[in-house]
C-alpha cells in the first residue's frame, strides 16, 4: 500500500510525456524545457507585458478544447484575449474574494475543473499559495500567475523585458506592435532561454520578430 | 390499438412567468432576456411587437422604452413556491416541472371537486390569488387531458382552461405540430427536426405510423412520440417505486443555518446518484427532494423533467426549493411554514427512473470531458462564491474598451452555445480605436492628469484640437514622462439625445518606461481607460 502511494504521487507522473504537457504557442515552446506547459506547474509571468504573455500561453491549449479560468483578474481585456487567439467562449472570470484565504479557495475550486488557471496572487498569499500549489500539482492544472512573481514559488518564471512599441509618433500614428524579449528561468529551467517576439503583432496576435522585420511599420504617414 | 389508456393529468401553466415573477405590471412594456434572447414579455410588450426568441436589439427596436430584465431562475422559483404550496394543499403529488409550470394527477382531486372542469376553474382561481399579475389576460392556463404531454399542450395552446375529454387526446393532438414535443421536453429538438424533414409534421401523421417502425427507426424516443400522439402514453404520475436503494440522504451532524453547505452536500449526493443511475444505464426523470429542520419542519417537493435530471439539474432544483422555503418573503400569508431552525437532513429520492436513451458524446463538437469538468467547476464556484462572482464575457459593442464586452453570470448563459453571447456580426465596429486591443481594461475609468511642458492641463477643443503636446501623465499619483502620443480621437455618441449624449476624446500615450496607455478626456477631466500590458 505504502509503496504504491510513494511510487506515484500524482496522476500527472503516470502519463506519457506528451500527455504531461499542455501545448503552448510554437513561438514560446522553446522557452520550456519540455516544449510545453507541464501539468501541475506554476508559471509566473512578470514584466510590463505580463498580461499579454499569460494570455498567449493559454491560446494553444484552449484552442484544443481546454477551458481557462481567470481568478482575480477583473481587468483582463477580453478583446485583447480574443485577438491574441484565446477562444473566449471557454474563458470564465472569477472574482478574487476579499482575503488570501478566499482567493486560495477559489483558485483551488477552479483548478478542479479547468486545465488552465490565470491569476494574480493577492498580497500576503504565501501560506494560502502553498496550498494552492499542492492542489494544482495534484489536479494537473497549469497555474499561470500574472504580475509580481508568485511569493509561493513558481516552476517556470517568464520575464518580459525591453518592451518597445512601434507605430506611435508624437501626435500621429497609433500603437501598432510591440517588440519584446521573453526570458524563462526558474527551478525547472536548467538554463535560462530568451526569445524575441512581437507581442502583440500588427493584428493583435503574437508573431516572431524574423517574419515581420521586412515589413516596416506605418508611422501614420509615409515620408514624402 | 391495444395500448393502455394514459392516466389523466392536469397541467397548470403560468405564461410568461419570468416577467410575472419580476413583479412588472402587465401594462408596462418589459421583457426578460436569457442569452440575449427574449424568453418572456408582458402583454404590453407583446402588443408592441416584442416576440419570443428575438434578440435584444430587435426587441428594443420594436419597443424603445422596453424594460430589459435578465433571467433569474432562483427568484422565479422563489416566487412560484407559494403557488406550489397552495396547489399541494388542494391535491397531493404535485410535480413542479419548472417555475411557472406544474402538473398533477387528475383522478383524485377531479372526483373530489366534481369533475375536471370545476377542478380546472378552482386551480385558476387559486393561482390567481397568489399571483394577481398572472391572472391578467388569461396568464394562468390549466389543461386537463390523457397523458402529461397532452395536458401540457392543452394548457399552453389556449388561454383559460381547456378540458380534453377522456379518450380524446389523440383527436385533440392530431392537427398540432410535433414541435410541441421539443417544447414539453419529451424528445430532443434534433429529433423533432428530423421528424419534420421526414414529413412528419403533425401528431396525426406520427400516430398513423406503426409503433414498431418508429421504435426500430428512432429508438425509445420514437415509440414515446407515438404513444403521446395516440394518447397511450403509459407513464404514470406515481410510477412503481423504482427502488428505494437509489434514495440517498445526508444527515447533518450540526444543524445548518446557511444554504451554502446544503448545496454542497446536495452536489455530492446528486453526483453520486447520477453516477449510480448512470452505471445502471438509467436516468432519473422524477425526484423527490426532502429537507428537514431540527424542529421537525419539512419541505418536500417532487421535481419532474421529461428528458432526465442531470446532477447539475438536481442541484439547481434543491437550490430552488431551499431558497423558496427559507427566503419566503413573498409567500405572505403562510408565515408558519418558514423553517425556524437549522437544517438537519437532506434526502433525494428518485421516484421515476427510465432507461437512459443516451446522448452519445459527439465526435465533432458536442461535449468533451473538459467541457463537462468546466461546467461542473462553474456550478461549484457559483454555489460557493455566488453567481455574480463567476462570469463570462458577452459581446455588447462600443467604441470605448470597457463598453465592448460585458461580464454576465456564467450560470445565466448556456456555456455550450456561445454563439448568441459572443457573436459580434461581420465587419469592424466603426469608430473604435485601431491597432491591437489593450490587455488591461479598467472596469471603471480612473482619474488621471495629462500635463503639457509648462505643467498646464492639456485641453481638447470641441473641434478635436489639442491645446499642447502632452509632456507628462500622472497616473495613480506617479508622474510619467510621455515619449509618444497620438490623438485626440473624438467620440460623439448619441448627440441626438440630450440625456444620453456623450462627447469623449481618446488619446494613446507611450511613457518613457515603455508602458502604453489609453486615456480619455470628458468635460475637461482626464481618465485612464486601459493599459497595453
Amino acid at each position: 500500500m505504502n509503496r504504491a502511494a510513494l511510487a506515484v504521487h500524482t496522476l500527472a507522473e503516470l502519463a506519457p510525456a506528451r500527455d504531461r504537457c499542455l501545448p503552448v504557442h510554437p513561438l514560446l515552446a522553446g522557452l520550456f524545457p519540455e516544449g510545453g506547459l507541464r501539468r501541475g506547474h506554476v508559471v509566473a509571468c512578470t514584466g510590463s507585458a505580463a498580461t499579454s504573455l499569460a494570455l498567449v500561453l493559454t491560446t494553444q491549449a484552449a484552442a484544443a478544447g481546454a477551458w481557462v479560468a481567470a481568478v482575480g483578474l477583473p481587468e483582463l481585456g477580453i478583446e485583447a484575449a480574443a485577438e491574441l487567439g484565446v477562444p473566449i467562449e471557454r474563458l470564465v472570470l472569477v472574482a478574487p474574494g476579499n482575503s488570501p484565504a478566499q482567493w486560495a479557495e477559489r483558485v483551488a475550486a477552479a483548478a478542479d475543473g479547468f486545465e488552465l488557471v490565470l491569476t494574480a496572487p493577492p498580497r500576503g498569499a504565501e501560506r494560502a499559495g502553498r496550498q494552492v500549489r499542492q492542489r494544482v500539482q495534484a489536479r494537473g492544472t497549469v497555474l499561470v500567475t500574472v504580475g509580481a512573481a508568485a511569493t509561493f514559488g513558481s516552476d517556470v518564471e517568464l520575464t518580459t523585458a525591453g518592451c518597445a512599441w512601434e507605430g506611435l509618433g508624437t501626435g500621429h500614428g497609433c500603437l501598432l506592435r510591440r517588440r519584446l524579449t521573453v526570458t524563462s528561468s526558474g527551478r525547472r529551467v536548467p538554463r535560462p532561454r530568451t526569445t524575441a517576439l512581437w507581442l502583440p503583432g500588427p493584428h493583435g496576435q503574437v508573431v516572431t520578430t524574423d517574419a515581420t522585420t521586412e515589413t516596416r511599420p506605418n508611422h501614420g504617414r509615409d515620408d514624402v | 390499438m391495444a395500448g393502455t389508456m394514459s392516466e389523466r393529468f392536469v397541467t397548470v401553466w403560468c405564461g410568461e412567468w419570468p416577467v410575472v415573477a419580476a413583479g412588472v405590471a402587465p401594462d408596462q412594456p418589459a421583457a426578460v432576456f436569457h442569452a440575449n434572447r427574449v424568453v418572456a414579455r408582458t402583454p404590453a410588450a407583446a402588443k408592441r411587437g416584442v416576440a419570443h426568441g428575438e434578440r435584444r436589439r430587435a426587441a428594443q427596436r420594436a419597443c424603445p422604452e422596453l424594460q430589459v430584465l435578465t433571467l433569474d431562475p432562483d427568484s422565479d422559483a422563489r416566487r412560484f413556491e407559494p403557488i406550489v404550496r397552495a396547489v399541494a394543499e388542494l391535491a397531493p403529488r404535485v410535480e413542479v416541472v419548472e417555475p411557472g409550470w406544474l402538473c398533477l394527477a387528475a383522478r383524485g382531486p377531479s372526483r373530489y371537486f366534481g369533475g375536471d372542469g370545476p377542478l380546472a376553474d378552482r386551480l385558476v382561481e387559486l393561482v390567481g390569488q397568489h399571483a394577481p399579475c398572472a391572472r391578467v389576460d388569461g396568464g394562468v392556463r390549466v389543461g386537463v387531458a390523457d397523458g402529461r404531454t397532452a395536458s401540457a399542450i392543452a394548457a399552453r395552446t389556449a388561454p383559460g382552461t381547456r378540458v380534453v375529454d377522456p379518450g380524446g387526446s389523440a383527436a385533440f393532438l392530431a392537427d398540432r405540430s410535433v414541435a410541441w414535443l421539443a417544447r414539453t421536453g419529451d424528445i430532443t429538438t434534433d429529433l423533432v427536426d428530423l421528424f419534420v424533414r421526414l414529413g412528419l409534421r403533425t401528431f396525426g401523421q406520427v400516430a398513423a405510423l406503426r409503433p414498431a417502425d418508429l421504435l426500430s427507426r428512432f429508438g425509445p424516443p420514437g415509440l414515446l412520440a407515438h404513444q403521446i400522439a395516440t394518447g397511450t402514453d403509459a407513464r404514470l404520475s406515481v410510477g412503481t417505486d423504482p427502488s428505494s436503494e437509489w434514495s440517498c440522504e445526508h444527515p447533518f451532524d450540526e444543524p445548518v443555518g446557511d444554504a451554502g453547505p446544503v448545496i454542497f452536500v446536495a452536489k455530492r449526493l446528486a453526483d453520486d446518484l447520477a453516477g449510480q443511475l448512470g452505471t445502471a444505464g438509467q436516468v432519473c426523470t422524477r425526484l423527490v427532494v426532502a429537507i428537514e429542520t431540527e424542529h421537525g419542519e419539512r419541505s418536500e417537493r417532487t421535481w419532474y423533467r421529461a428528458h432526465g435530471l442531470s446532477a447539475a439539474a438536481i442541484v439547481e432544483r434543491v437550490r430552488w426549493q431551499l431558497s423558496g422555503w427559507v427566503d419566503d418573503s413573498h409567500g405572505g400569508d403562510q408565515e408558519g411554514d418558514r423553517p425556524t431552525a437549522g437544517i438537519v437532513l437532506l434526502r433525494l429520492t428518485p421516484s421515476e427512473v427510465r432507461i437512459d436513451s443516451g446522448e452519445q458524446i459527439g465526435l465533432w463538437g458536442g461535449h468533451s470531458q473538459a467541457d463537462v469538468d468546466a461546467a461542473r467547476a462553474v456550478a461549484r464556484l457559483s454555489g460557493m462564491v455566488g453567481e455574480g462572482a463567476v462570469r463570462v464575457p458577452e459581446w455588447v459593442g462600443g467604441r470605448l474598451p470597457h463598453e465592448r464586452y460585458r461580464l454576465v453570470p456564467a450560470t445565466s448563459v448556456d456555456l455550450d452555445d456561445p454563439g448568441g453571447r459572443l457573436g459580434r456580426g461581420a465587419g469592424p465596429w466603426p469608430g473604435s480605436a485601431s491597432g491591437p486591443a489593450p490587455a488591461t481594461v479598467l472596469a471603471e475609468p480612473v482619474a488621471a492628469d495629462v500635463l503639457d511642458a509648462a505643467g498646464e492641463v492639456v485641453r481638447v477643443t470641441g473641434r478635436g484640437d489639442i491645446s499642447a503636446a502632452p509632456d507628462t501623465v500622472v497616473l495613480a499619483g506617479v508622474a510619467r514622462k510621455v515619449t509618444g502620443w497620438a490623438g485626440p480621437w473624438p467620440v460623439d455618441q448619441r448627440w441626438w439625445s440630450p440625456i444620453q449624449a456623450r462627447r469623449v476624446a481618446r488619446l494613446q500615450v507611450l511613457t518613457a518606461s515603455g508602458d502604453a496607455y489609453l486615456l480619455a478626456v470628458e468635460r475637461g477631466n482626464w481618465y485612464a481607460l486601459a493599459a497595453y500590458t
